[in-house]
């Protein structure tokens, strides 16, 4: 008779017991295997929103704040707002030429957006939540020829499509780029020409979008449109310090170098938001991570005490017939690991077939956050999203990967069921080499 | 009766089931019956409360192989605690055991279990099988402990042990509970029979059983000792005590009387002085 088989015997004797016992030392297993995954996952999409939005450091003036800010709020509730350039202080050149020499500034990225008013070209328009048509305006986007950066609202990178984008000769030159579905609608293409201020640009570049709000858009050289427009600064400027970890000490140098009139904000203080929500959701992962270890720690600990406890004579006994310490050890380690296997089938069952609910329940409920759009929104002006940083993140875009069962979650299934039948096998071990078999049988008797 | 005698050695043959024997002297010997028990001054005590409980005080004696002796006397005159200490279950206090040219005392704890699984075969008053085993797995299970025999020759020797004690093969694979107090007794004494032991300690083995059922049992525990294993039994039954070759009776931890008790010549006791004292 082998040992296994007298062992899974022994661990059947109470069925109920060991349905109840397997049940919650199965979905404790589960849970701690789908915590940790997702704990995971939240650890890697911190670190990725932090490599992503995390070197961008914005300014704007001061002042300037309240107007994107109100902006900002009357869109989300639906309607299209563009903050106009009247009531805009502009960010001098004498400033920008500041903060590019700003020690620990690695590049810059100057902002300054303008609706086209001449009336000429044909604007497009989408359907809104209410079915009301829109008519999405042209903004007109000025960037300095030598960005290393180029992007529009919502943190979309342009394509280009055909033509070429701009050369460090074209920075006074009335040339511009144009999103695609502006140019079909107005029947242009690489090398026409249309007017912007009563001046003649030729379009040298075509671009698409993921975002139809950025669809509608030009793109010029930022000296050509500071000309054509009349204006001597930028909305707003971005700079970029070369890693994560030095952004709050190069927003520091900007902060002094730039008095109070302008507000310095790091992505990291924009992106709050999403930093808290992923904090949040590591927090409760980590609760639940430690409820579950804990829950299958005191459920095996448990069993196995009932195991042994309720067992006291048959060790007496086979003390008596002639069982060495390590022959009923041997007995008891086979059924905690009968005990732990099984739970740890059970857990991997779970977790193939419940991971992903789970997930969702873990999942990050976005919040409010700048580059969370939940409606027909464009803003505009300074301060405002048509030049975004570069990859700012749209929280719903931000999602936990599903737990799953994989090499991964298996090997914690596995390892933390072995590894509390190694912990639990201490009291099988105590109780066997504490108990006298004459004690044991004199009370029985 | 033939048909239930125990035939060991032709069932050594068969199942290769020889147990190693250590060297006795006496039994080059071959005219006396070598001495299997001796005990000189055996002794265990208990504290309690501060007092010291003399459990089993300073007895002495010599039994050989054949003899079934009876272990007498009122509860908690020492009976038990001797026969554990018999057993190598409990550790004596003080004195000398040696049972089968084993000196039991310089066991270390691992060559104990050894000991008890060769030279000792116990049988309790409450059965004590394993319950979620079946009635041949009992059987089989000092065996196992044993180790080196293959599971087919473990599961040959059960069923020949279980039918020499009278248990039909229709009821080999019945776990105890389903076994009436006399089946689980002989099921308990197959057991201890199943590595073939020199020595049977019995504790109250009719204790929990009817006089009808007990009478059997008493039959098969004097058989054992008939085919030259030294049976000793710890019990009341009176119808034990008559069908004894000795009787001991005990009181207060002491032995008081010892009937038809010769001491064995060719043992080496030390303790003859002491036992003719008495």
């Amino acid at each position: 008779m082998k040992l296994l088989i007298r062992s899974i015997r022994n661990v059947l004797r109470s069925p109920l017991r060991l349905v109840l016992v397997v049940a919650l030392l199965g979905t404790s297993l589960m849970f701690v295997a789908a915590m940790t995954s997702l704990s995971t996952s939240a650890q890697q999409e911190l670190a990725t929103v932090h490599k992503q939005v995390g070197t961008a450091i914005t300014i704007n003036y001061a002042s300037n704040d309240s107007v994107s800010s109100t902006s900002r709020n009357e869109g989300s509730q639906g309607g299209v707002t563009i903050a106009g350039p009247t009531n805009i202080t502009l960010i001098p050149n004498s400033t920008v030429q500041k903060v590019k020499s700003t020690r620990g500034v690695v590049s810059t990225q100057e902002s300054l957006t303008r609706p086209y008013t001449d009336g000429k070209l044909k604007t497009g328009s989408i359907t809104g939540p209410n079915g009301k048509q829109i008519s999405i305006p042209v903004l007109v986007n000025g960037i300095s020829s030598d960005a290393s950066h180029f992007t529009l609202q919502g943190g979309v990178t342009p394509t280009l499509v055909s033509g070429r984008s701009f050369h460090d000769n074209d920075a006074n030159a009335y040339v511009a780029m144009m999103s695609q579905s502006l140019a079909k609608s107005n029947h242009l293409k690489v090398g026409s020409t249309f007017t912007l201020k009563g001046k003649t640009f030729t379009i040298i570049g075509l671009y698409t979008t993921s975002d139809q709000f950025s669809g509608s858009s030009i793109v010029v050289p930022l000296a050509t449109m500071q000309k054509v427009f009349g204006v001597k600064g930028v909305d707003s400027i971005t700079a970029y310090a070369a890693n994560y970890e030095q952004v709050e000490t190069v927003a520091t140098r900007l902060r002094n170098a730039l008095g109070k009139q302008y507000d310095v904000v790091t992505q990291d203080a924009q992106y709050n938001n999403v930093f808290s929500a992923l904090g949040a959701t590591q927090n409760t992962i980590q609760l639940a991570l430690i409820i579950s270890v804990s829950i299958a720690v005191v459920v095996i600990i448990f069993a196995v005490l009932m195991l042994v406890r309720e067992r006291t004579i048959e060790i007496g006994i086979l003390k008596a017939i002639g069982a060495s310490h390590l022959q009923v050890l041997r007995q008891f380690w086979t059924e905690i690991v009968t005990l732990s296997a099984s739970a740890a089938v059970l857990a991997a069952l779970l977790l193939a077939t419940l991971g992903p609910t789970i997930s969702q329940r873990f999942d990050i409920s976005p919040p409010s956050s700048p580059g969370a759009s939940s409606g027909p929104v464009m803003t505009g002006g300074p301060g405002g999203q048509i030049f975004q940083t570069p990859s700012n993140p749209n929280l719903s875009n931000i999602h936990l990967a599903a737990a799953t069962l994989n090499a991964q979650t298996l090997l914690i299934i596995l390892g933390l069921g072995i590894g509390l039948a190694l912990l639990t096998s201490v009291i099988p071990t105590w109780f066997v080499s504490h108990i006298k078999p004459a004690e044991v049988l004199r009370k029985a008797n | 009766m033939d048909a239930k005698h125990f035939h060991l050695e032709q069932q050594r043959e068969q199942i290769d089931l020889t147990l190693p024997v250590e060297p006795q002297p006496e039994r080059a010997n071959q005219t006396l019956p070598a001495v299997t028990v001796i005990a000189e001054g055996l002794s265990k005590y208990f504290r309690s409360a501060g007092e010291t409980i003399k459990a089993v005080d300073e007895v002495s004696f010599a039994f050989t192989a054949g003899q079934f002796v009876a272990v007498l006397g009122p509860s908690g005159c020492g009976k038990s605690t001797l026969l554990y200490l018999l057993g190598g279950l409990d550790r004596p206090s003080a004195g000398e055991l040696m049972i089968d040219g084993v000196n039991v005392k310089r066991l270390s704890a691992r060559q104990e279990h050894r000991f008890r699984r060769q030279k000792l075969g116990f049988v309790f008053q409450s059965f004590h099988l394993i319950a979620s085993l079946t009635a041949l797995e009992n059987v089989m299970l000092p065996i196992e402990l044993m180790g080196g025999t293959s599971g087919a020759a473990m599961h040959e020797r059960a069923r020949f042990l279980l039918r020499q004690v009278g248990i039909n093969d229709d009821r080999h694979n019945h776990k105890p509970g389903k076994l009436s107090g006399g089946q689980q007794q002989r099921v308990a004494i197959a057991r201890a029979l199943a590595n073939d032991p020199r020595v049977i300690l019995a504790d109250e083995p009719t204790g929990n059983l009817d006089s009808r059922t007990g009478k059997p049992i008493i039959q098969l525990l004097k058989q054992l000792a008939q085919q030259g294993r030294t049976v000793i039994v710890v019990t009341h039954d009176r119808s034990i005590t008559e069908v004894a070759d000795v009787r001991m009776e005990m009181v207060d931890g002491r032995i008081e009387t010892m009937e038809n008790y010769v001491l064995p010549v060719n043992s080496r006791l030390l303790l003859e002085k002491k036992v003719h004292e008495r």
